[in-house]
């Protein structure tokens, strides 16, 4: 009988928990006991009863169809994701390689947006300090941000063309981010919340009171801090 | 004997047929659908719950604690009004579908003309 609740409960470990599913596991246990019992009563020695009644359970397939996808959230997440899986068409190769030209230029298009970001400062600084022309050095400021920023949209611009037309780019990196945000929750609302105000505080100290450097160790700050929420969420979800 | 595939779509069938003759609980209804098939369909476990599951939310049955066997108390299933009308319609779909299957079923023919 050990050896059928043992089977019983492997098949049902992979089920949500809630009390629909314990008690249709402590019924069909109870069940199981009693054709066992049945089975007993009949000759059969213990192992024969016990294989008799393990191979009249079935697959755990056919309960994860009814029971599995509840209205649990994780299982919901599951759903939605693998569907979106079923769902998404067989990309065509000339599509795909296409998509792969279009990956290629969109990171070196990022690249370069985060280069003008860095070098927006230090350009004006140069302006400023070496050749003592002001407003060329704001303008060009803004100039290099304004492009980094536009480089930025442009970048991503198509992505939901891919996305949602041919179901490229979609799976893996949307996965991880949902478990990401599912187990850092309070580390990613902050990140959500500091990186645009750090963003503000440094562009506001920097244009009132030049202090581009060593302002820019704010994003540091804020990395840091991310980080270490994050690992605070994680050991106190692993204990 | 009959696998779980074949039987798709009349598992609920014949545990509502069975409910219709009086309330019962799992394994009696395991043991009576083995016994009057002849041994020829022996219903899984998980077969028989997947449908109890399916039947309860569809509200054509409902369950209630019974009295306890060896310390468990036991879940009896009992048929509703709605649960009746459920299995008389599936009783018409069959004979449907059991007349459009024999016009295709015509072993002896088949192999009569092979040999």
């Amino acid at each position: 009988m050990e050896a059928i609740r043992n089977y019983v409960e492997a098949l049902f470990a992979a089920l949500p928990q809630n009390t629909d599913t314990q008690r249709i596991k402590a019924d069909m246990l109870a069940n199981l006991e009693e054709k066992y019992h049945a089975l007993l009563e009949e000759g059969k020695n213990e192992a024969e009863a016990t294989g008799l009644v393990i191979a009249s359970i079935g697959s755990a397939d056919e309960l994860r169809e009814e029971f599995g996808l509840s209205a649990e959230t994780e299982s919901n997440t599951a759903k939605t994701t693998s569907t979106a899986r079923a769902t998404a068409p067989q990309p065509d190769p000339a599509v795909a390689q296409e998509y792969g030209r279009y990956q290629t230029r969109k990171h070196a298009m990022i690249a370069i947006a985060v280069a003008l970001f860095i070098l927006a400062p230090f350009t004006c600084a140069f302006f400023e300090d070496s050749l003592h022309l002001e407003e060329p050095g704001t303008f060009l400021f803004f100039v290099m941000i304004a492009a980094g920023v536009a480089l930025c949209i442009m970048s991503g611009r198509k992505d939901d063309y891919y996305r949602e037309l041919h179901g490229l780019g979609c799976d893996e990196d949307d996965i991880s981010d949902r478990e990401d945000e599912k187990r850092h929750p309070i580390s990613n609302l902050f990140a959500s919340i500091a990186f645009p105000v750090a963003a503000a505080i440094y562009v506001c100290i920097g244009m009132f009171y030049d202090l581009w450097h060593p302002g820019w160790i704010i994003f540091l700050f804020c990395s840091a801090a991310t980080a270490a929420i994050a690992a605070y969420e994680e050991y106190r979800r692993r204990n | 004997m009959l696998g779980s595939d074949v039987m798709r779509g009349y598992n609920d069938m014949l545990i509502l047929c069975l409910l219709c003759e009086g309330d019962s609980y799992g394994y009696a209804i395991s043991r009576e659908i083995e016994r009057r098939s002849g041994g020829e369909y022996p219903i899984k476990e998980t077969t028989l719950y997947s449908a109890f599951g399916r039947l309860e939310k569809q509200g054509y049955i409902v369950p209630y604690q019974g009295s306890e066997t060896q310390g468990r108390p036991r879940t009896y299933y009992t048929i509703t009004d709605e649960g009746k009308r459920a299995y008389a319609a599936k009783c018409a779909e069959w004979r449907v579908l059991k007349a459009v299957v024999d016009r295709f079923a015509k072993e002896e023919t088949k192999n009569g003309s092979n040999s």
